[in-house]
């Protein structure tokens, strides 16, 4: 990995969240977080429950403005939330009054793209993420699995430098996760995205990852990683991949328990 | 895909034919009732109907109006009403659905105004605007009342009912701040102001009948409506109620198709 001018280069990140009416009710979700990733990296982020990590990923998006820190990509820092940094959302975040492909087409309208132009890209996306047929139909028409193929291709449309995925597969059921997780992957190799996606899932982490980043309990800093060195398709059920889940799931357990523990004294934490 | 129906008045019918029995069962219980009752205040529907529509076209020596000068007449209150209440009530619905400071201030007089059925301002009405001789005006500032609230309710709930991730999501898609209020805020409340529209709608023209009943006015639906009764003539009378409902039904009609054409 290049350190001297990393694509994305996430320095001493903190956020804390400030109660307006009681100025000493305050809540750490990160805390100097540090982190390279290279390009066309696929770095999954695994976290107890309400370590901060969806905060930590909205940070990089820009949606949410860190209390200390910067994100640089590219080597230029971030401004804001805007169409280079796609988002895919737990619960898909559609428009429901917009058809398929014109959830699609929407980072295109606002380009201003003519409507031919826009037709035949989000066509191409369509065919990408296999929802040929639907493009007239409504979010509400559609499953779980099959909206958030839709959310993946809207962000995906405005070609982005990185695409954020927040628990996306965590709204559905095990068997079509399976089927978004072998998708993403799919999607990945056509893409060669770099692709920050957080789970709490270990298993999801390890099949998908070429990094498993393990968070510590809130405040959220980096307690492990895991480089994952297994060729893909990977075999949920062979050793290398059952030696890895054991080393992360023991790191993730420790937090885990830590989470629990800081609940019953309530606390800044460390 | 293709959805299986007949489209009448918007509504898709997989069987249009319980619609049409339902109609005729209408008329057919009316009918017997009428012949039934006997009495002249209980005509039967091919009375009524011949009644209705030779009014439309007709004139009495006691009433210089058909009953299209009279259906003009309420619609004319109704238009101009419904024009001040979007005007007022859009705008201001926006602006309260999307700032908590502003809907704190507008509350207490809104939530103290809205109970109020518009027909109880008319007494009020008619004396502001009796200063100017101006009794149309009188009518249109009722409709206005009854036209306002509730399309100020549902656009402040439309407003407010907008998933805050969809913002998010916008963001993230490169909108700018600018561009939610046109893609994200008014495409999503359309059917909730629409709806509100639509209430509004029934109730000012329920008011605008039931103000034209009193000795205020001298023509419209509702003064038809009393005169003929005044005067026995209960066919004409049973006409101008069917014609009431019959311009309901057209206006909640259009509007329906309205918002379909707003969403394209």
């Amino acid at each position: 990995m290049n350190d001297d001018a990393p694509f994305i280069r996430i320095r001493n990140l903190s956020k804390s969240f400030v109660d307006k009416n009681d100025p000493t009710d305050v809540v750490h979700a990160v805390r100097d977080f540090n982190l390279a990733i290279a390009e066309g990296e696929f770095v999954v982020v695994v976290g107890p429950s309400g370590c901060g990590k969806t905060t930590l990923l909205r940070c990089i998006a820009g949606l949410v403005e860190p209390t200390r820190g910067n994100v640089h990509i590219r080597g230029r820092p971030l401004e804001g939330p805007g169409a280079e940094r796609g988002y895919v959302f737990q619960s898909f975040a559609l428009f429901p009054w917009r058809t398929v492909r014109r959830n699609i087409e929407f980072g295109l309208e606002l380009k201003g793209m003519p409507k031919e132009e826009r037709r035949r890209i989000s066509d191409e996306y369509i065919d990408l993420v296999g929802l040929q047929g639907f493009e007239d139909s409504h979010p509400r028409e559609l499953s779980g699995g099959m909206q958030q193929r839709v959310g993946l291709a809207r962000a995906l449309v405005n070609d982005p430098e990185v695409l954020l995925m927040d628990e996306p597969f965590g709204s559905l059921d095990a068997q079509t996760r399976n089927i978004m997780q072998t998708e993403v992957l799919k999607i990945w190799n056509r893409t060669h995205k770099t692709i920050i996606f957080v789970t709490h899932s270990v298993d999801e982490s390890i099949y998908l990852a070429d990094r498993v980043v393990v968070l510590t309990a809130r405040p959220a800093s980096i307690k492990a990683i895991f480089p994952v060195d297994l060729p893909r398709p990977r075999d949920r059920a062979s050793d290398p991949f059952a030696h890895i889940r054991h080393e992360v799931l023991e790191d993730l357990t420790e937090e885990v328990l830590r989470g629990i523990e800081q609940m019953d004294k309530p606390g800044e934490g460390p | 895909m293709a959805k299986k129906g007949w489209m009448i008045f918007g509504n898709r019918h997989e069987g249009w034919f319980l619609w049409i029995a339902g109609f005729l069962a209408f008329i057919v219980t009316w009918w017997l009732l009428a012949l039934w009752v006997d009495r002249p205040y209980r005509p039967t529907p091919p009375e009524v109907f011949i009644a209705l529509v030779e009014s439309l076209y007709t004139t009495t020596p006691r009433d210089p109006n058909t009953m299209s000068d009279h259906i003009w007449a309420s619609l004319y209150r109704v238009f101009w009403g419904l024009v001040f209440a979007l005007a007022l009530a859009i705008p201001l619905g926006y602006l309260v659905g999307y700032s908590r400071p502003v809907e704190q201030f507008v509350s207490p007089a809104v939530e103290l105004l809205r109970p109020i059925p518009p027909i109880a301002w008319l007494p009020f009405a008619i004396v502001m605007f009796s200063v100017a001789g101006d009794f149309p005006a009188a009518a249109v500032f009722i409709i206005f009342l009854g036209i306002f609230f509730p399309v100020l309710t549902n656009i402040v709930d439309g407003v407010k009912g907008i998933d805050d991730l969809l913002y998010d999501a916008a963001l993230t898609l490169g909108a700018r701040q600018r561009d939610l209020v046109r893609k994200i805020i008014l495409p999503a409340s359309l059917p909730s102001m629409m709806t509100g529209i639509r209430i509004g709608v029934g109730v000012g023209w329920m008011t605008i009948v039931a103000a034209e009943m009193t000795p205020v006015f001298s023509e419209g639906l509702g003064w038809y409506i009393w005169d003929r009764a005044e005067v026995f003539k209960y066919d004409e009378m049973w006409a101008g109620m069917l014609m009431i409902g019959i311009i309901g039904i057209i206006m909640i009609k259009s509007l329906t198709y309205a918002e379909r054409w707003l969403q394209r």
